[in-house]
Protein backbone atom coordinates (compact mmCIF):
# COMPACT_ATOMS: atom_id res chain seq x y z
CA UNK A 1 0.00 0.00 0.00
CA UNK A 2 0.92 3.63 -0.90
CA UNK A 3 0.13 6.20 2.01
CA UNK A 4 0.54 9.46 1.27
CA UNK A 5 -0.23 12.47 3.74
CA UNK A 6 0.89 16.00 1.93
CA UNK A 7 0.55 19.39 3.04
CA UNK A 8 1.71 22.68 0.42
CA UNK A 9 0.81 25.75 0.38
CA UNK A 10 1.53 28.28 -2.85
CA UNK A 11 0.32 31.94 -2.30
CA UNK A 12 -3.32 31.36 -1.88
CA UNK A 13 -3.59 27.82 -2.22
CA UNK A 14 -3.73 24.95 0.06
CA UNK A 15 -2.94 21.37 -0.76
CA UNK A 16 -3.58 19.27 2.43
CA UNK A 17 -4.64 15.21 1.34
CA UNK A 18 -4.23 12.27 3.18
CA UNK A 19 -5.18 8.58 1.33
CA UNK A 20 -3.85 5.20 0.70
CA UNK A 21 -3.94 4.01 -2.72
CA UNK A 22 -4.16 -0.31 -2.71
CA UNK A 23 -1.13 -2.34 -3.76
CA UNK A 24 -2.16 -4.14 -6.89
CA UNK A 25 -5.18 -2.04 -8.04
CA UNK A 26 -5.75 0.64 -10.15
CA UNK A 27 -6.69 3.94 -8.06
CA UNK A 28 -8.48 7.95 -9.52
CA UNK A 29 -7.68 10.81 -8.34
CA UNK A 30 -10.57 12.65 -9.64
CA UNK A 31 -11.46 16.15 -9.70
CA UNK A 32 -11.61 19.09 -11.74
CA UNK A 33 -8.18 21.29 -13.70
CA UNK A 34 -6.62 23.23 -10.95
CA UNK A 35 -7.48 20.41 -8.24
CA UNK A 36 -4.52 19.25 -7.39
CA UNK A 37 -4.24 16.02 -9.15
CA UNK A 38 -0.80 16.87 -11.20
CA UNK A 39 1.23 18.68 -7.87
CA UNK A 40 0.04 15.22 -5.97
CA UNK A 41 1.68 13.26 -8.68
CA UNK A 42 5.05 15.47 -8.56
CA UNK A 43 5.38 15.42 -5.04
CA UNK A 44 5.17 11.02 -5.60
CA UNK A 45 7.71 11.14 -7.91
CA UNK A 46 9.86 13.01 -6.04
CA UNK A 47 10.31 15.88 -8.37
CA UNK A 48 8.77 18.18 -6.27
CA UNK A 49 8.48 18.46 -2.46
CA UNK A 50 5.65 19.25 -0.15
CA UNK A 51 5.77 21.79 2.88
CA UNK A 52 4.83 18.51 5.31
CA UNK A 53 3.59 15.12 5.18
CA UNK A 54 4.79 11.82 4.44
CA UNK A 55 4.57 9.21 1.71
CA UNK A 56 5.37 6.14 2.54
CA UNK A 57 5.31 2.38 -0.04
CA UNK A 58 4.93 -0.30 2.03
CA UNK A 59 7.63 -0.37 4.85
CA UNK A 60 10.11 1.86 2.62
CA UNK A 61 9.64 5.91 3.46
CA UNK A 62 9.94 8.07 0.44
CA UNK A 63 9.12 11.26 2.05
CA UNK A 64 8.93 12.12 5.58
CA UNK A 65 9.78 15.72 6.52
CA UNK A 66 9.98 15.54 9.90
CA UNK A 67 12.84 13.08 9.62
CA UNK A 68 13.86 14.98 6.40
CA UNK A 69 13.81 11.94 4.25
CA UNK A 70 13.01 13.07 0.21
CA UNK A 71 14.56 10.46 -1.98
CA UNK A 72 15.06 11.03 -5.24
CA UNK A 73 12.97 10.21 -8.50
CA UNK A 74 15.90 7.64 -9.10
CA UNK A 75 15.45 5.99 -5.45
CA UNK A 76 11.69 5.62 -5.74
CA UNK A 77 10.21 2.51 -8.06
CA UNK A 78 7.95 4.59 -10.21
CA UNK A 79 6.88 4.17 -13.96
CA UNK A 80 5.28 7.51 -15.22
CA UNK A 81 2.83 7.44 -18.08
CA UNK A 82 1.96 11.38 -19.38
CA UNK A 83 -0.48 12.75 -21.55
CA UNK A 84 2.07 13.85 -24.53
CA UNK A 85 3.45 10.22 -24.55
CA UNK A 86 7.07 11.42 -23.51
CA UNK A 87 8.74 9.56 -26.13
CA UNK A 88 12.15 10.01 -27.29
CA UNK A 89 11.49 11.10 -30.63
CA UNK A 90 15.03 10.67 -32.06
CA UNK A 91 14.87 6.94 -30.90
CA UNK A 92 13.36 3.68 -32.45
CA UNK A 93 10.46 2.08 -30.54
CA UNK A 94 12.87 -0.68 -30.01
CA UNK A 95 15.20 1.91 -28.11
CA UNK A 96 12.29 3.71 -26.38
CA UNK A 97 10.92 0.74 -24.98
CA UNK A 98 14.58 -0.53 -24.35
CA UNK A 99 15.35 2.57 -22.26
CA UNK A 100 13.23 1.01 -19.43
CA UNK A 101 14.55 -2.41 -19.05
CA UNK A 102 17.07 -3.54 -16.78
CA UNK A 103 20.73 -3.78 -18.60
CA UNK A 104 21.00 -7.83 -17.41
CA UNK A 105 17.98 -9.25 -19.32
CA UNK A 106 17.91 -9.85 -23.02
CA UNK A 107 16.23 -6.16 -23.97
CA UNK A 108 15.61 -7.76 -27.31
CA UNK A 109 13.21 -10.57 -26.34
CA UNK A 110 11.92 -8.37 -23.63
CA UNK A 111 10.95 -5.45 -26.18
CA UNK A 112 9.50 -8.24 -28.26
CA UNK A 113 7.23 -9.58 -25.53
CA UNK A 114 6.25 -6.22 -24.44
CA UNK A 115 5.49 -5.27 -28.15
CA UNK A 116 3.22 -8.37 -28.57
CA UNK A 117 1.21 -7.49 -25.36
CA UNK A 118 0.15 -3.86 -27.16
CA UNK A 119 -0.36 -5.51 -30.37
CA UNK A 120 2.86 -3.48 -31.90
CA UNK A 121 4.68 -6.45 -32.93
CA UNK A 122 6.42 -5.39 -35.96
CA UNK A 123 7.02 -1.73 -34.95
CA UNK A 124 10.30 -2.74 -33.08
CA UNK A 125 12.18 -0.13 -36.11
CA UNK A 126 9.50 2.36 -36.63
CA UNK A 127 9.78 6.20 -34.93
CA UNK A 128 7.20 7.98 -32.54
CA UNK A 129 6.57 10.08 -35.09
CA UNK A 130 5.36 7.28 -37.27
CA UNK A 131 2.91 5.92 -35.31
CA UNK A 132 -0.96 7.04 -33.65
CA UNK A 133 -1.96 9.00 -30.50
CA UNK A 134 -3.21 5.59 -29.55
CA UNK A 135 -0.07 3.29 -30.52
CA UNK A 136 2.37 6.19 -28.95
CA UNK A 137 0.23 5.58 -26.02
CA UNK A 138 0.82 2.39 -25.44
CA UNK A 139 4.64 2.16 -26.26
CA UNK A 140 4.35 4.88 -23.01
CA UNK A 141 2.70 2.33 -21.17
CA UNK A 142 5.38 -0.66 -21.55
CA UNK A 143 7.98 1.82 -21.57
CA UNK A 144 6.76 2.66 -18.52
CA UNK A 145 5.97 -0.44 -17.04
CA UNK A 146 9.02 -2.76 -18.52
CA UNK A 147 11.46 -1.92 -15.52
CA UNK A 148 8.88 -3.10 -13.53
CA UNK A 149 8.13 -0.59 -10.98
CA UNK A 150 6.15 -0.74 -7.36
CA UNK A 151 4.16 2.17 -8.77
CA UNK A 152 2.72 3.48 -12.22
CA UNK A 153 1.34 6.93 -11.90
CA UNK A 154 -0.37 7.98 -14.91
CA UNK A 155 -1.60 11.73 -15.71
CA UNK A 156 -4.64 12.09 -18.01
CA UNK A 157 -2.91 9.83 -20.75
CA UNK A 158 -5.93 9.43 -23.01
CA UNK A 159 -6.62 13.29 -22.88
CA UNK A 160 -5.11 13.79 -26.23
CA UNK A 161 -6.71 10.94 -28.19
CA UNK A 162 -9.36 10.76 -30.13
CA UNK A 163 -12.83 9.85 -28.30
CA UNK A 164 -13.05 6.30 -30.24
CA UNK A 165 -9.54 5.61 -29.49
CA UNK A 166 -9.85 6.87 -25.88
CA UNK A 167 -12.32 3.92 -25.25
CA UNK A 168 -10.39 1.03 -26.65
CA UNK A 169 -7.22 2.49 -24.70
CA UNK A 170 -8.75 2.14 -21.72
CA UNK A 171 -9.76 -1.40 -22.67
CA UNK A 172 -6.06 -2.23 -23.45
CA UNK A 173 -4.70 -0.11 -20.58
CA UNK A 174 -7.06 -1.74 -17.35
CA UNK A 175 -6.07 -5.32 -18.95
CA UNK A 176 -2.19 -4.31 -19.14
CA UNK A 177 -1.94 -2.69 -16.08
CA UNK A 178 -4.04 -5.84 -14.48
CA UNK A 179 -1.66 -8.30 -16.23
CA UNK A 180 1.46 -6.39 -14.61
CA UNK A 181 -0.50 -6.34 -11.07
CA UNK A 182 1.57 -3.22 -10.61
CA UNK A 183 -0.26 -0.14 -8.29
CA UNK A 184 -1.37 2.17 -9.95
CA UNK A 185 -2.64 5.66 -9.60
CA UNK A 186 -4.55 7.27 -12.25
CA UNK A 187 -5.28 11.04 -12.65
CA UNK A 188 -8.62 11.54 -14.75
CA UNK A 189 -11.52 14.01 -14.82
CA UNK A 190 -13.98 11.88 -17.09
CA UNK A 191 -16.35 10.01 -14.59
CA UNK A 192 -16.79 7.16 -17.57
CA UNK A 193 -13.07 6.46 -16.95
CA UNK A 194 -13.22 6.12 -13.46
CA UNK A 195 -15.93 3.62 -13.68
CA UNK A 196 -14.24 1.87 -16.55
CA UNK A 197 -10.78 1.63 -14.66
CA UNK A 198 -10.94 2.19 -10.83
CA UNK A 199 -10.97 0.12 -8.11
CA UNK A 200 -11.06 3.13 -5.87
CA UNK A 201 -11.49 6.57 -6.95
CA UNK A 202 -9.96 9.79 -4.69
CA UNK A 203 -12.16 12.79 -5.14
CA UNK A 204 -10.05 16.60 -5.38
CA UNK A 205 -11.38 19.58 -5.01
CA UNK A 206 -9.25 22.55 -4.20
CA UNK A 207 -6.38 20.66 -2.67
CA UNK A 208 -8.66 18.89 -0.60
CA UNK A 209 -10.10 15.10 -0.74
CA UNK A 210 -13.79 15.23 -0.67
CA UNK A 211 -14.76 11.85 -1.27
CA UNK A 212 -13.06 8.72 -1.99
CA UNK A 213 -14.46 4.80 -2.21
CA UNK A 214 -15.24 2.53 -5.16
CA UNK A 215 -16.86 4.29 -8.06
CA UNK A 216 -19.84 3.33 -7.19
CA UNK A 217 -20.27 4.36 -3.57
CA UNK A 218 -18.35 7.91 -4.67
CA UNK A 219 -20.38 8.70 -7.87
CA UNK A 220 -23.89 7.09 -6.53
CA UNK A 221 -23.30 6.63 -2.96
CA UNK A 222 -25.66 3.90 -2.81
CA UNK A 223 -28.24 6.28 -3.28
CA UNK A 224 -30.74 4.79 -5.64
CA UNK A 225 -32.82 1.56 -5.34
CA UNK A 226 -31.74 0.84 -8.65
CA UNK A 227 -29.80 -2.77 -9.00
CA UNK A 228 -28.83 -1.70 -12.80
CA UNK A 229 -26.31 1.74 -12.40
CA UNK A 230 -24.27 2.00 -15.97
CA UNK A 231 -21.98 4.56 -16.35
CA UNK A 232 -21.43 6.22 -19.57
CA UNK A 233 -21.52 8.94 -21.86
CA UNK A 234 -24.40 11.02 -24.21
CA UNK A 235 -23.94 10.55 -27.49
CA UNK A 236 -26.49 12.14 -29.02
CA UNK A 237 -30.16 13.41 -27.76
CA UNK A 238 -32.92 13.12 -30.30
CA UNK A 239 -35.90 15.47 -29.90
CA UNK A 240 -40.14 14.46 -30.05
CA UNK A 241 -42.61 16.80 -28.88
CA UNK A 242 -42.04 15.85 -25.49
CA UNK A 243 -40.16 13.51 -24.95
CA UNK A 244 -36.18 12.92 -26.04
CA UNK A 245 -34.32 10.03 -26.87
CA UNK A 246 -31.23 10.06 -25.13
CA UNK A 247 -28.40 7.80 -26.37
CA UNK A 248 -26.04 6.60 -24.19
CA UNK A 249 -22.52 4.85 -24.44
CA UNK A 250 -21.50 2.38 -21.63
CA UNK A 251 -19.06 -0.56 -22.83
CA UNK A 252 -19.37 -0.45 -26.38
CA UNK A 253 -22.88 -0.58 -26.18
CA UNK A 254 -25.59 2.11 -26.98
CA UNK A 255 -28.22 2.40 -24.43
CA UNK A 256 -31.54 4.55 -25.70
CA UNK A 257 -33.30 6.04 -22.84
CA UNK A 258 -36.62 8.25 -22.67
CA UNK A 259 -36.58 11.35 -21.39
CA UNK A 260 -38.87 14.31 -20.55
CA UNK A 261 -37.64 17.10 -22.86
CA UNK A 262 -37.89 19.68 -20.04
CA UNK A 263 -35.74 17.20 -17.36
CA UNK A 264 -33.10 17.34 -20.36
CA UNK A 265 -32.88 21.25 -20.63
CA UNK A 266 -32.96 20.97 -16.67
CA UNK A 267 -30.24 18.73 -16.58
CA UNK A 268 -28.71 20.82 -19.16
CA UNK A 269 -27.40 17.22 -20.97
CA UNK A 270 -25.12 17.32 -23.48
CA UNK A 271 -23.62 15.43 -25.94
CA UNK A 272 -20.16 14.70 -24.27
CA UNK A 273 -21.68 14.70 -21.08
CA UNK A 274 -21.03 11.90 -18.45
CA UNK A 275 -24.12 10.31 -16.97
CA UNK A 276 -25.44 6.78 -15.13
CA UNK A 277 -28.24 5.05 -16.74
CA UNK A 278 -30.25 3.69 -13.45
CA UNK A 279 -32.81 0.69 -14.22
CA UNK A 280 -34.67 -1.46 -11.91
CA UNK A 281 -34.25 -4.61 -12.19
CA UNK A 282 -37.83 -5.71 -12.79
CA UNK A 283 -38.20 -3.54 -16.03
CA UNK A 284 -35.83 -5.92 -17.70
CA UNK A 285 -36.48 -8.17 -20.58
CA UNK A 286 -34.58 -11.42 -20.39
CA UNK A 287 -34.21 -13.82 -23.13
CA UNK A 288 -31.42 -16.37 -23.98
CA UNK A 289 -29.38 -15.51 -26.47
CA UNK A 290 -30.09 -18.35 -29.16
CA UNK A 291 -33.85 -17.86 -29.29
CA UNK A 292 -33.22 -14.33 -30.25
CA UNK A 293 -31.68 -16.21 -33.85
CA UNK B 1 -34.72 12.10 -14.54
CA UNK B 2 -38.52 11.91 -12.86
CA UNK B 3 -40.99 13.77 -10.12
CA UNK B 4 -39.44 13.06 -6.85
CA UNK B 5 -41.36 12.96 -3.65
CA UNK B 6 -40.41 13.28 -0.09
CA UNK B 7 -41.66 11.13 2.11
CA UNK B 8 -40.45 9.05 5.54
CA UNK B 9 -40.46 5.17 5.66
CA UNK B 10 -43.17 4.33 8.12
CA UNK B 11 -42.21 0.40 7.65
CA UNK B 12 -40.47 -2.03 6.02
CA UNK B 13 -41.74 -5.71 5.52
CA UNK B 14 -38.22 -7.88 4.20
CA UNK B 15 -38.41 -10.76 2.08
CA UNK B 16 -35.95 -13.43 1.18
CA UNK B 17 -35.60 -11.24 -2.35
CA UNK B 18 -37.68 -8.35 -2.09
CA UNK B 19 -38.91 -5.96 0.17
CA UNK B 20 -41.49 -3.08 0.14
CA UNK B 21 -41.11 -0.13 1.40
CA UNK B 22 -44.22 1.46 3.49
CA UNK B 23 -43.41 5.38 2.92
CA UNK B 24 -46.20 8.76 3.62
CA UNK B 25 -45.56 11.22 1.28
CA UNK B 26 -47.49 14.81 3.59
CA UNK B 27 -50.77 12.65 4.22
CA UNK B 28 -50.42 10.02 1.51
CA UNK B 29 -49.28 6.55 1.81
CA UNK B 30 -46.62 5.02 -0.83
CA UNK B 31 -45.22 1.77 -1.58
CA UNK B 32 -42.37 0.98 -2.90
CA UNK B 33 -40.81 -2.34 -3.90
CA UNK B 34 -37.10 -2.75 -3.91
CA UNK B 35 -34.85 -5.98 -3.45
CA UNK B 36 -33.49 -6.99 -0.03
CA UNK B 37 -29.45 -6.38 -1.46
CA UNK B 38 -30.88 -2.78 -2.29
CA UNK B 39 -32.63 -2.07 1.24
CA UNK B 40 -29.36 -2.89 2.88
CA UNK B 41 -26.87 -1.52 0.47
CA UNK B 42 -29.00 1.81 0.78
CA UNK B 43 -29.43 1.02 4.56
CA UNK B 44 -33.13 1.94 4.72
CA UNK B 45 -34.73 2.05 8.03
CA UNK B 46 -37.81 3.17 10.01
CA UNK B 47 -37.93 6.81 9.91
CA UNK B 48 -35.79 7.51 7.31
CA UNK B 49 -36.27 10.37 4.81
CA UNK B 50 -35.85 9.82 1.28
CA UNK B 51 -37.00 10.69 -2.38
CA UNK B 52 -39.56 8.45 -4.25
CA UNK B 53 -38.86 9.08 -8.20
CA UNK B 54 -41.75 8.34 -10.47
CA UNK B 55 -40.94 8.20 -13.95
CA UNK B 56 -43.66 9.96 -15.91
CA UNK B 57 -44.21 6.94 -18.20
CA UNK B 58 -45.17 4.77 -15.65
CA UNK B 59 -48.21 7.02 -14.28
CA UNK B 60 -51.38 6.31 -15.31
CA UNK B 61 -54.32 8.32 -14.80
CA UNK B 62 -57.76 7.83 -13.90
CA UNK B 63 -60.86 10.00 -13.65
CA UNK B 64 -63.43 9.29 -11.36
CA UNK B 65 -61.86 6.20 -9.73
CA UNK B 66 -63.68 3.60 -8.03
CA UNK B 67 -63.70 -0.10 -7.85
CA UNK B 68 -60.69 -2.30 -6.89
CA UNK B 69 -57.17 -2.08 -8.31
CA UNK B 70 -53.85 -3.93 -7.40
CA UNK B 71 -51.59 -0.56 -7.91
CA UNK B 72 -50.66 0.74 -4.20
CA UNK B 73 -49.94 4.09 -5.23
CA UNK B 74 -52.90 6.18 -6.05
CA UNK B 75 -52.54 9.80 -5.45
CA UNK B 76 -55.46 12.34 -6.27
CA UNK B 77 -54.56 15.91 -7.90
CA UNK B 78 -55.52 18.53 -10.08
CA UNK B 79 -54.27 18.67 -13.84
CA UNK B 80 -52.60 22.00 -13.92
CA UNK B 81 -51.31 21.59 -17.74
CA UNK B 82 -51.08 19.40 -20.44
CA UNK B 83 -48.28 19.82 -22.80
CA UNK B 84 -49.82 18.13 -26.30
CA UNK B 85 -47.13 15.75 -28.68
CA UNK B 86 -47.89 13.89 -31.49
CA UNK B 87 -48.75 11.23 -30.28
CA UNK B 88 -47.89 11.18 -26.30
CA UNK B 89 -49.28 14.06 -23.54
CA UNK B 90 -47.60 15.39 -20.61
CA UNK B 91 -50.48 15.98 -18.31
CA UNK B 92 -49.10 17.79 -15.17
CA UNK B 93 -50.95 16.83 -11.92
CA UNK B 94 -50.81 18.62 -8.74
CA UNK B 95 -51.33 17.16 -5.51
CA UNK B 96 -50.43 18.89 -1.87
CA UNK B 97 -48.39 21.38 -3.25
CA UNK B 98 -46.57 18.97 -5.61
CA UNK B 99 -46.53 17.89 -9.33
CA UNK B 100 -46.29 14.88 -10.85
CA UNK B 101 -46.52 14.08 -14.76
CA UNK B 102 -48.05 11.19 -16.47
CA UNK B 103 -47.06 10.73 -20.45
CA UNK B 104 -50.32 9.12 -21.97
CA UNK B 105 -51.51 9.07 -25.32
CA UNK B 106 -53.21 11.30 -26.66
CA UNK B 107 -55.84 8.93 -27.44
CA UNK B 108 -56.52 7.95 -24.07
CA UNK B 109 -56.33 11.73 -23.23
CA UNK B 110 -58.91 12.57 -25.59
CA UNK B 111 -61.01 9.22 -24.72
CA UNK B 112 -61.21 10.64 -21.48
CA UNK B 113 -61.71 14.25 -22.14
CA UNK B 114 -58.48 15.44 -19.79
CA UNK B 115 -58.96 19.32 -19.34
CA UNK B 116 -57.01 21.23 -17.37
CA UNK B 117 -58.58 21.75 -13.42
CA UNK B 118 -59.97 17.90 -13.77
CA UNK B 119 -59.33 15.64 -10.51
CA UNK B 120 -57.49 12.81 -11.57
CA UNK B 121 -56.07 9.60 -10.04
CA UNK B 122 -52.63 9.23 -10.61
CA UNK B 123 -51.52 5.55 -10.17
CA UNK B 124 -48.36 3.57 -10.13
CA UNK B 125 -47.38 0.17 -9.79
CA UNK B 126 -44.91 -0.44 -6.70
CA UNK B 127 -42.51 -1.92 -8.72
CA UNK B 128 -42.25 1.33 -11.25
CA UNK B 129 -40.73 3.65 -8.49
CA UNK B 130 -37.24 3.99 -7.30
CA UNK B 131 -35.88 5.27 -3.71
CA UNK B 132 -33.59 8.18 -3.69
CA UNK B 133 -31.11 9.41 -0.56
CA UNK B 134 -29.91 12.74 0.17
CA UNK B 135 -28.66 14.76 -2.21
CA UNK B 136 -30.81 16.49 -5.07
CA UNK B 137 -29.25 15.47 -7.49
Amino acid sequence: MLSIVLKKTWNAFHLDVDFAIPKGKITTLFGPSGAGKSSILRFISGLERADDGMICYDNATWFDNERNIHLSPQQRSIGFVFQDYALFPHMTIEQNVSYGIDEKKNKKNEVEKLLSLVGLSGYENYYPSQLSGGQKQRVALIRALAKKPDLLLMDEPLSAVDWETRRQLQEDLKRIIRSFGVTTLYVTHDVAEVYKLADKVVVLQSGKIVKQGTPEDVFLGKRLSTRIQLAGKVVAIEYDSIMAIVTVLHAEQYFKTLIDTDEVQRLNLKIGDDVVIGAKSSDVVLFKALSMV
Amino acid sequence: MACKLKGKIVKILSGKVHAQIQMVWKNTPLSVIVTTASCEEMGLREGDSLYVLIKGTDVMLAKSFSGKLSARNRVEGVVKHIVHGDVLSKVSVESQGDLLYAIITNMSLKEMDIKEGDIVTAIVKSTELILMKGEDE
